[in-house]
């Protein structure tokens, strides 16, 4: 009997995983868990108007969403520019203009008024704060899906191996999970909603059992097929081969798209690949999904086995040479089904 | 001016293509029925005997028709007047038949034309009654066939999984399509 056992972000876990996950340090000033001050850096205006401004920032400081200080352009979060020199190339994250009180901005720009009001100040501020938590946020995400260390990295190490075995999984806070691979069966006491939640989860006991083990075949008569677990495993965790553009991929089988959850695009990538042998690259261009979201829908399909990798494929024809001629008839249809 | 497409539903008796076409028509299902003649092998009242026809509304007048072809065999003809002008075909075949690879075989055979041009989905109904064959074996079929087309399990009573056949061979034919530079979509069918 083998254990392995996830402990969460604070230990490694004793399977062995990845390198960790850095945090740059620009990153971690605007870290949506930090109160460190944010730092504002303004070009074009007065010495008088500069003084305004800091005076504002001091006095009025329980106002904003954080502190804000000024500073150079090399610490700023936010830097803002008369239009004169609005073309000052820099650094700050975000970037925005100082404009007369009579001129109306762009939609989106981040926009200081003159002559300076102290509300329009704290305004700007504020939506300037929100835009930094919402990209973090957005950061955060992405970096929690290339976290080899949830639960779903470590299924996905043990059943790409393609040993046949059966696990019994307890994830803490969760339930008991139990996969067998050789007869393609999995069980919980997870509700289906949570399953994914779960798949996320750092802290879980991990444990091979005997194929015939007692605890999982007295849960026989109600196991679902395997493929609706390794679907979500696919993704939620990373992979390297799917991620890899020197590998083409041609479709083996239909994922079941009735019981396994799908967005339209996943349709259309395997109509494609059940056609041509294409890489990651190529099936993100022609599906119009994001590089990340086309290596998990890659992953999925790997785990459940619904690809094979081409060895004979050649290059697509570039997209740019195939004109579309639908006259709109599949987006209304699709509009219609609701995809 | 308005464009009309046609997609037909297809399969054996039973195999529930009159429920299907009511899950996806903005329409009430227009049905021909008669006595069911057959009641050795079929327990049901009454059966299809011309075609079921119902609608999707795009707007601007197109439609998508739904013709359910009847499922038997006298009524061939009809298929390949119909196969012709048709995006595609969804084909139903259920599960608890004597032999649904069979089935598979033949309708694969009468529709050869939408087959060739990728333009077909399998659903497999009543799987919660009888799981063999396995969606493995319809696949081994499909492979001695040298076929690569999509089969679903289905409860035909259910819009959504009958959608999701409708939006699968929407990406077929589209990726056809694009795959095929002198392809068109008329109200004529899909010509290359």
């Amino acid at each position: 009997m083998l254990t392995i056992t996830g402990l969460g972000p604070e230990r490694s876990a004793e399977h062995g995983s990845g390198p960790r996950i850095a945090r740059d340090q620009a990153g971690a000033r605007c870290d949506v868990h930090n109160t460190a001050p944010l730092c504002i850096a303004v070009h074009g205006l007065s010495v008088e108007e500069r003084r305004m401004l800091g005076a504002i920032l001091q006095v009025r400081a329980e106002r904003t969403e954080r502190r804000w200080l000024l500073s150079d352009e090399a610490a700023a979060d936010l830097a803002l520019y008369t239009r004169e020199v609005a073309g000052t190339p820099g650094e700050a994250e975000l970037r925005g203009l100082i404009l007369r009180e009579d001129e109306t901005p762009a939609a989106d720009v981040l926009a200081l008024f003159l002559p300076l009001r102290v509300m329009g100040v704290l305004d700007l501020l504020n939506a300037a704060h929100d835009r930094l938590r919402q990209r973090r946020l957005a950061q955060e995400a992405e970096l929690a899906d290339r976290d080899d260390r949830t639960l779903a990295a470590a299924l996905a190490r043990l059943v790409e191996h393609r040993h046949d075995q059966t696990v019994r999984v307890r994830i803490l806070g969760h339930g008991t999970l139990y996969l067998c691979t050789r007869i393609q069966r999995f069980w919980s006491d997870l509700p289906r909603e949570r399953l994914t939640v779960a798949l996320r989860e750092h802290r879980f006991v991990l444990t091979t059992l005997a194929p015939n083990a007692s605890e999982f075949t007295e849960h026989l008569n109600s196991a679902r097929p395997l493929d609706e677990v390794l679907w979500a495993i696919g993704l939620i965790a990373t992979s390297a081969l799917a991620d890899n553009a020197s590998s083409r991929f041609r479709l083996r089988r239909w994922p079941d798209f009735t019981r396994l959850p799908y967005r339209a695009e996943y349709l259309q990538a395997c109509a494609l690949l059940a056609a041509r042998a294409l890489n990651i690259d190529e099936l993100a261009e022609r599906t119009h999904l994001a590089h990340i979201d086309t290596m998990h829908f890659i992953h999925a399909c790997l785990l459940c086995d619904f690809l094979e990798v081409a060895r004979d494929a050649v290059p697509m024809v570039p997209l740019e040479s195939q004109p579309i001629r639908l006259g709109g008839l599949f987006d209304r249809l699709r509009r219609h089904l609701g995809l | 001016m308005p464009h009309e497409y046609i997609v037909l539903v297809a399969g054996p008796m039973g195999a529930g293509k009159t429920t299907a076409i009511a899950a996806l028509s903005d329409i009430p299902v227009v049905r021909t029925e008669a006595a069911n003649t057959d009641l050795l092998h079929h327990a049901k009242a009454t059966t299809t005997v011309a075609l079921d026809y119902g609608e999707i509304t795009l707007g601007d007048g197109d439609k998508v028709r739904l013709y359910g072809v009847p499922g038997q065999e006298r009524f061939e003809f009809m298929w390949r007047i119909l196969e012709k002008r048709s995006l595609g075909l969804l084909l139903l075949l259920d599960n608890t038949s004597t032999d649904p690879l069979v089935d598979l075989e033949r309708y694969l055979t009468a529709f050869a034309d939408v087959g060739r041009r990728g333009a077909l989905v399998l659903g497999v109904t009543r799987t919660d009654l009888s799981p063999e064959p396995s969606l493995d074996a319809y696949y081994s079929r499909l492979a001695r066939l040298d076929r690569m087309l999509p089969v679903f399990t289905l409860d035909a009573r259910e819009p959504v999984q009958v959608r999701t056949l409708l939006g699968t061979l929407i990406a077929m034919v589209e990726t056809n399509i694009t795959l095929e530079p002198d392809a068109t979509v008329t109200s004529q069918g899909v010509t290359a």
